[in-house]
């Protein structure tokens, strides 16, 4: 195998691991309110860059299930969505935080028993 | 006045999805764009949205098909879904104008109005089915071919058109327009024949001429030809703009010049036939009559459309 062909290999899992854990630092965000903008700086300062067209249509998704409230302002002649993590959110997000540590611990113990 | 061509970019992107989502995506959209921009131009201080559409944005659909949360329609993918939705918007648009126009030119061969109807009625979904799977057939092997739509690449923020204060521009009007237009082209053409007869007193009146010089002819079958290549063209449009309505106030002015010309011919309708010479003056007044209201319209219409351009609202 070159070496172009282990990048592709290696350009497709992580994005894969990113798409994995995307909904769970989302989640984690919105425990503060953010509109679009705002919550894409905020990820982007903590090392998550995240572009609009997969973070639209994951929070739209959140809110579909649940896990998020949104509401619309008119803030200087533009509309701005604001996103907040509901109360079913906070529980999802406490368990899902739960589950992310384990498997955290997990991959950790593989790797080092390599 | 400078156009915002980030209203422009949202509207674009928002115009692939479904109509109750585009007001939410196109705010948005713009309001990314907008939060964005003021984040870049402090680095590209001078620069402006030109410059940071093209350095920072991809085509519109582009966007709106990863915004649809990559939606896939049967055999075609991601990348080439709302590229494959809008042929199939356009091919159906072109398919039922043209079923429009059989259906008139059914009625004026002499087949019954319910006839001609039943036949468009019947005949259309048929039509829309194989049109339907040829464009489907298209896509489904530009896809099988690794095709990803590259004509998406090339775009840049000057292929954004101003959506400022401008109008949207009436698909039905516009298709109106092209099967008129058609219609008429190609009873001038002597393509499609008007009834031959009219019947009078029990007779059948049939060798009536309307009597017009070859330059009138002329100038309606060229005005006509215009009208089916613009009527096509704003088919494809979505706003009106500064250059659209000058060119319909243009044309509107040479039709009532045309029509104004033909209502004040004397003995603009004439026949052999005899005791038919009284009953063709009637006929000529019912159809200067009509003319009238037609030039009504027009004239309308030009105002209708003078008005913006002096307004400077397109």
């Amino acid at each position: 195998m070159d070496t172009r062909d282990s990048t592709e290999i290696v350009e497709k899992l992580r994005l894969e691991l990113r798409r994995g854990a995307l909904p769970l630092a989302v989640l984690a965000q919105l425990r503060t309110e953010h509109y679009g903008y705002s919550l894409r700086k905020e990820l982007s300062a903590k090392g998550l860059e995240i572009d609009e067209g997969t973070l639209y249509p994951l929070v739209r998704r959140l809110e579909k299930q649940g896990l998020l409230a949104s509401e619309w302002r008119a803030d200087g002649g533009r509309k701005k969505r604001y996103y907040l993590l509901s109360a079913l959110g906070r529980e999802v997000l406490e368990l899902l935080a739960v589950e992310w540590r384990l498997l955290n611990e997990s991959i950790d113990n593989v790797m080092e028993s390599e | 006045m400078m156009t915002d061509l980030f209203r422009a970019y949202a509207y674009q992107v928002a115009s692939y999805h479904p109509a109750a989502a585009r007001e939410e995506l196109f705010s948005e959209v713009y309001d990314e764009l907008c939060e964005e921009f003021e984040d870049w131009q402090a680095e590209n201080p001078g620069r402006g949205q030109a410059e940071f559409l093209d350095a920072r944005r991809e085509h519109p659909m582009k966007l709106a098909t990863r915004m649809a949360g990559d939606r896939t329609a049967y055999l075609v993918g991601p990348s080439l879904y709302f590229s494959f939705i809008s042929a199939l918007k356009s091919a159906a648009a072109i398919v039922v104008v043209v079923h429009v126009v059989l259906a008139a030119v059914r009625v004026f061969a002499g087949a019954s109005v319910p006839g001609a109807a039943l036949g468009f009625v019947s005949g259309l979904p048929d039509t829309l089915l194989w049109v339907g799977a040829a464009v489907l057939g298209v896509f489904v092997a530009l896809e099988k071919s690794g095709e990803r739509a590259k004509w998406l690449d090339d775009w840049t923020a000057a292929d954004l058109k101003s959506v400022d204060g401008h109008q949207e521009m009436s698909r039905l009007e516009s298709s109106f327009d092209l099967a008129f237009s058609t219609l008429a082209l190609l009873w001038v053409l002597d393509i499609v024949k008007l009834p031959a007869t009219i019947r009078h007193d029990g007779d059948w009146v049939a060798d009536w001429t309307l009597n017009l010089p070859d330059w009138a002819w002329w100038s309606a079958g060229i005005l006509l030809a215009f009208g089916v290549v613009f009527s096509l063209y704003r088919l494809g449009q979505s706003f009106w703009t500064r250059r659209l309505r000058s060119i319909t106030v243009g044309e509107n002015l040479l039709w009532l010049a045309l029509l104004a010309f033909v209502i004040t011919r004397p003995e603009l309708l004439t026949t052999t036939h005899d005791g038919g010479a009284d009953f063709i003056v009637f006929v000529e007044r019912a159809l200067k009559g009509g003319l009238i209201v037609i030039m009504v319209i027009v004239g309308w219409d030009t105002v209708k459309h003078a008005w913006r351009l002096v307004r400077r609202s397109f």
